[in-house]
């Protein structure tokens, strides 16, 4: 690893003080590729970039108004051109230090582990995958296969959401005191992290067990998208589909299923994507620095209460019950 | 439409379509205060401008420094030494052209921001780090009846709240740990923690470089000070070195003669000559990967580093000397103090510190990171839309919450937990019974112009307090000093307590017009009062001032009525303590 310039430390003080020095060199060390410039992506990027993260930025869509309005790092000239070519220069300008490179491509659904290699996490955003959530489980995969952490985010208007899969992941120490002081306890951990294929295949659990109305929401839509087509004329069949699985989930601030469906179409409000792509941040900064335990494995935003809820979906099998010693001398003695 | 128009066209759209037009147009119509542009501040310029609000006034004291960039995502390098609330009302006005972004560089306490400012909008908005700022703000929201958004970030932790009138709690109802002030003897003569040697460091800079001042705790070096800086032509390290030699020698042999202070357990002092001083250059091994700051330098260096950084404000800053105050950022005033304070812990046994750590406890820094700013932003403005829906209704029936964040383990499953906001304090000094008990060592060594800047302005949070017993003013802040002008108005700056007639018992009025904040204050004499904790020789008995006891009363009264409230007290204390490691 090379050590941290005199640069660096007056720029980065303050989370020098927060996270020390050793997981600020992982973080200078780290790439993630940011796949998708919407929603909380696009602050991911901010938090991201400013805390030393080396950034690539993908996407195949070209600039709309709509994006401009939303998106800090576009700007009205940039209408027609490929959102991440015009926003890596503004990410870039936040960080002098720190480097952000971009890739205009459409993606290669044959070579996936191509596009993920060489990246300690991606962070993937629904939109840019068409809102096709088999393509997203396939991502995945070969993100296992290329061990990087792989995150996955959503949006709709004032619900944000985003599942992480840091595969088995290892913490290696734990900073005392809520992560106020640098002081840190070494005390190494590990995390087993579902994969998203079988987050899709808990669907019908998710979306008629306990889990909040939030997490139900996003699981109908992926169950809606397995025989239906993503786009806000659809919002009628999404509620004749979730009654038909006889699963209406009320959410918190939302008046139908219908509404919450058309949002999943459009940016989500700047703040619900604030505080989300903050959320994000820090597990991204946790999978790298490999400090703190991680969030497993969904995380849901609602506006309208205020809350974010962490959800492990599909849930953790119970832990196999541990024998009494006795029992065990016992079995021995019986040999 | 011109191209240029359709962005914002299209994201408004966007909004509409989410929040709907009722929500919208309150969007729209509302007028914010925003106070503060720092960390919090630019996530939230760029929250609220983004999500459609078009009027908004943005109050920042402070310029760019170059350890914000970090976060402070609107600053680059070139806007370092710019105003805040200007570099980033302009940067947000750039999102949308069309808002109106009106930005104040000045301190929030100033008296052109008092009432008649505040009134001016629908909502006031924090965003600040301080707690004087916060208080004082807490006040200006209340007198003028404003709903008013609060939020703190410490690290990763941070919560976010709403206040108004008659409704929830204010910013003061809870007992907020007052800052540290320390002994004056401990200060001079005995220091026991590296803490002591920099606050004495930090004295000694002012005294040195800053203009006169009689409250500083080494007033009584200034002629000597004077005396080796004066001199015609003057070398700086010259300079230096005669300081070197006054404080860290000749001082010190003074100080361990004194032998009643020394025993067993607290050892003499030893003096330190320059000459031996450099023969010390050995290191403590340090950890490989520290950063050179991070590492604790041998005494030589000390003594080397003290002697340059004088000899440096007297080659480069001149024309500075005289006008100059201690700036954990300015490298040379932190040199100096950062020298100066290990030098002084050499003398006294005491473990010296890295520039690293000397900056965190001279310039009470607290740590801070993009991602944390960002939720809390986030969170004010999810708070802020339910407040502007809240008409007709009290904030408490309506959707606005206190929220926590959480880090980095989710409780009860909740990263960012909500929870209600609690009804107003009944005792609270600032917003219910306005009364609160001092108890004085000595009321007739206590002058009334020292009473009403440590008691009133330093442990009450006033700002520019008058005062009046039995019907007539006896502190006016328009007179601070004694002299003619005071005199006619029959006013005493100068006088004891006692000499205005006042004893155990006596009732004052104090009152604040600025803050538009009133409070009565019963007075009491206790000669006993204990010196270590409370060296400026007064006691506040209720409300926020009355002390860590009386916080942790009142956290224990909380934890047996509500579980869950207490599990969020709890975080609550942390991140006030963790906000409030301040130094003097
Ligand atoms: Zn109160």
């Amino acid at each position: 690893m090379s050590a941290i310039t005199g640069d660096q430390v007056a720029v980065y003080d303050r989370q020098l003080r927060l996270w020390g020095v050793q997981a600020q060199q992982r973080l200078l060390n780290a790439k993630v590729l940011v796949w998708g410039l919407e929603g909380s992506n696009v602050e991911a990027c901010k938090n991201l970039v400013l805390a030393g993260v080396a950034l690539t930025l993908r996407d195949h869509r070209t600039v709309t108004a709509a994006d401009v309005g939303f998106n800090y790092f576009l700007r009205p000239e940039d209408m027609g051109k490929f959102r991440s070519e015009c926003a890596s220069p503004r990410v870039q300008e936040m960080n002098p230090l720190g480097s952000v490179a971009c890739s205009c491509n459409k993606p290669d659904r044959e070579n996936l582990q191509d596009l993920v290699k060489g990246f300690d996490v991606v962070i993937v955003g629904l939109g840019v995958l068409g809102y096709d959530f088999q393509l997203a489980a396939d991502v995945d995969a070969a993100c296992r296969c290329q061990n990087a952490g792989f995150m996955l985010t959503v949006a709709a208007g004032e619900l944000a959401f985003f599942f992480s899969d840091l595969q088995e992941h290892v913490m290696q120490e734990r900073s005392t005191q809520g992560g106020t002081e640098a002081g840190t306890e070494h005390k190494p951990e590990t995390f087993s992290f579902p994969s998203f294929s079988s987050w899709l295949s808990e669907l019908p659990q998710t979306a008629s067990g306990k889990t909040d109305a939030t997490f139900k929401l996003i699981a109908l839509f992926a169950s809606f998208r397995n025989s239906h087509k993503a786009a806000p004329s659809e919002a009628k069949s999404f509620a004749a589909h979730c009654k038909e699985v006889q699963c209406e989930p009320k959410v918190d601030g939302l008046d139908s299923l219908e509404q919450a469906f058309s949002h999943f179409f459009v940016e989500p409000l700047v703040h619900v994507a604030s505080v989300l792509g903050g959320l994000l941040t820090q597990e991204v900064i946790k999978a790298i620095t490999r400090k703190d335990p991680p969030l497993v494995n969904s995380v849901c935003f609602n506006a309208h209460t205020g809350a974010a809820l962490v959800e492990q979906i599909p849930a953790a099998p119970p832990a196999p019950k541990k024998r009494k010693v006795e029992e065990e001398v016992a079995d021995l003695l019986d040999d | 439409m011109t191209a240029s128009e359709a962005p914002a066209a299209a994201g408004d759209a966007a909004v509409k379509t989410v929040l709907g037009e009722e929500r919208f147009a309150a969007v729209q119509q509302a007028k914010l205060l925003v106070v503060g542009a720092g960390g919090i501040g630019c996530e939230l310029l760029k929250n609220l401008v983004l999500t459609g609000f078009r009027d908004i006034e943005v109050v920042d004291l402070d310029t760019i420094d170059v350890s914000n960039l970090n976060r402070q995502f609107l600053f680059r390098r070139a806007h370092v030494d710019r105003p805040k609330s200007v570099v980033a009302a302009e940067a947000v006005k750039q999102f949308r052209p069309d808002a109106k972004i009106l930005s104040h560089h000045g301190n929030v306490k100033d008296s052109q921001f008092g009432l008649e400012f505040v009134s001016k909008f629908d909502v006031v908005v924090n965003a600040l780090d301080n707690l004087e700022a916060r208080r004082h703000v807490n006040r200006l929201c209340l007198a003028a009846e404003r709903p008013l958004l609060e939020a703190g970030s410490t690290g990763h932790l941070g919560q976010v709240t709403v206040i108004r009138k008659g409704e929830t709690e204010c910013f003061e109802c809870q007992a907020k740990p007052s800052q540290k002030v320390y002994p004056f003897c401990t200060i001079r003569s005995t220091p026991e923690k590296p803490v002591h040697c920099l606050t004495w460091a930090k004295n000694l800079f002012d005294l040195c470089f800053g203009p006169e001042d009689e409250s500083n705790l080494l007033a009584d070096l200034a002629a000597e000070m004077r005396q080796f800086q004066s001199q015609e032509a003057v070398d700086g390290e010259d300079v230096g070195k005669r300081i070197f030699k006054n404080l860290f020698e000749d001082d010190i042999k003074k100080q361990a003669r004194l032998e009643d202070l020394w025993s067993e357990a607290r050892p003499a002092p030893a003096p330190l000559g320059f000459e031996e001083a450099l023969t010390k250059a050995e290191r403590t091994a340090d950890a490989e990967d520290k950063l050179e700051t991070q590492k604790v330098p041998s005494v030589a260096q000390d003594a080397q580093g003290f002697v340059a950084s004088v000899a440096k404000m007297y080659s480069e800053r001149r024309e500075l000397i005289g006008q100059s105050s201690f700036s954990k950022d300015d490298p040379v005033s932190m040199d100096f103090v950062h020298c100066a304070a290990n030098l002084r812990m050499q003398n006294y046994r005491i473990a010296r510190l890295s520039r690293w750590d000397a900056q965190s406890i001279a310039g009470s820094i607290i740590p801070a990171v993009a991602s944390t700013n960002a939720i809390v932003a986030g969170l004010e403005v999810v708070q802020l839309l339910h407040v502007l829906q809240s008409k007709g209704k009290t904030m408490r029936d309506g959707r606005a919450r206190t929220v926590w964040v959480r880090y980095p383990e989710p409780s009860r499953k909740k990263i960012l937990q909500p929870s209600s906001l609690q009804a107003p304090n009944p005792d609270c000094f600032v917003c219910g019974s306005r009364t609160a008990r001092v108890a004085v060592k000595s009321l007739v060594d206590c002058k009334i112009a020292a009473f009403a800047k440590g008691c009133i302005q330093g442990q009450l949070g006033a700002v520019r307090p008058a005062l009046y017993a039995n019907g007539s003013c006896i502190f006016d802040p328009e007179y601070p000093e004694p002299g003619p002008d005071a005199e006619e108005e029959g006013l005493h700056p100068e006088w004891s307590l006692t000499e205005w007639g006042l004893g155990s018992g006596s009732l004052l009025q104090v009152e604040d017009e600025g803050q538009g904040w009133s409070i009565n204050l019963v007075l009491r004499e206790e000669p006993d009062l204990d010196e270590q904790h409370f060296p400026n020789g007064f006691k506040v008995e209720a409300g926020a001032g009355a002390g860590e006891e009386a916080a942790k009363d009142m956290a224990e009264k909380k934890r047996k009525a509500d579980a869950e409230a207490a599990e969020v007290n709890a975080a609550k204390k942390a991140t006030l303590d963790a906000n409030t490691v301040a130094v003097d």
